[in-house]
């Protein structure tokens, strides 16, 4: 039963990656992709560190992998801001 | 009621921290230690170099309120954009937006910058004084009350007032 819920979990992390990297293709302009990658990525990572948790049964474990997330979060966060960031303070200097 | 933790200061309690990640990290395992004591003792060292002053003091029902709310705006911000990049039709209309931030605390204005960029639909593009600017997936929608209701979460985590003025 948890083994079914962990692949659900894990599928659906998946999902959202998939769903990212689309958005990384398809939209139109930096900031928008920044949007896709940044949202998609954080829900996609947590479902799958969730899943895994679950699959694996070991707290110690599972503490690692939120630890894990949250590094990943922290630095996927500050890069999204600092190439926005950068790209805006381009084009008001144009 | 502000229940606080009262996140110890200084040196000893960093090293307390980084140890246990690193303990965290390589599972327990004895030997690590070998390459873990330089590397705590260089963590200690870059952290107290780097950061301003002493270790904040958050609130624990502080955060209780602000994991919740981050969890579920990271959910559906997450939905959102799924949604909006597997749609046939592309159903974005980007813009540009400022908004005043009412957090002074350097600290915590650097988890709000961090944190817009989970919630539905909005990225902080730049930081310019007290003005956010703001990048929108969706031009047509306001995105000042769910940042509001962010800010209000992040000052009580770190237990400090929001400046009330609105102009």
């Amino acid at each position: 039963m948890t083994d079914i819920l962990a692949s659900l979990l894990i599928m659906a992390g998946l999902f959202f990656f998939m769903a990212g990297s689309i958005g990384l293709l398809r939209f139109p302009d930096l900031y928008s992709r920044l949007h896709a990658l940044t949202k998609a990525d954080n829900l996609g990572l947590g479902l799958l560190i969730i899943g895994l948790a679950l699959h694996l049964r070991d707290p110690l474990i599972a503490l690692k992998l939120l630890l894990i997330w949250l590094a990943v979060l922290a630095a996927g966060a500050t890069s999204a801001h600092l190439i926005a960031r950068h790209a805006r303070r381009r084009e008001k200097h144009v | 009621m502000a229940q606080r933790i009262s996140m110890p200061a200084g040196i000893l309690a960093r090293t307390v921290l980084f140890a246990a990640l690193w303990w965290l990290i390589t599972q327990g395992r004895a030997d690590a230690w070998l390459v873990g004591v330089p590397a705590v003792a260089l963590a200690v060292f870059a952290s107290e170099r780097l950061s301003s002053g002493a270790l904040p003091r958050l609130s624990l029902i502080g955060l209780f309120g602000f994991l919740s709310l981050f969890l579920r705006e990271s959910l559906s911000g997450g939905i959102d954009v799924a949604r909006r990049t597997l749609e046939p039709k592309l159903r974005i209309a980007p813009g540009f937006s400022s908004y005043r931030l009412r957090i002074q605390d350097p600290r915590a204005r650097v988890l709000l910058i961090n944190c817009i960029g989970l919630l539905p639909g909005t990225l902080a593009a730049d930081l310019d004084g007290d003005f956010a600017e703001l990048h929108l997936l969706d031009a047509d929608n306001n995105p000042d009350p769910q940042i509001r209701q962010l800010e209000q979460a992040i000052a009580r985590l770190f237990n400090v007032p929001l400046e009330t003025n609105d102009d």
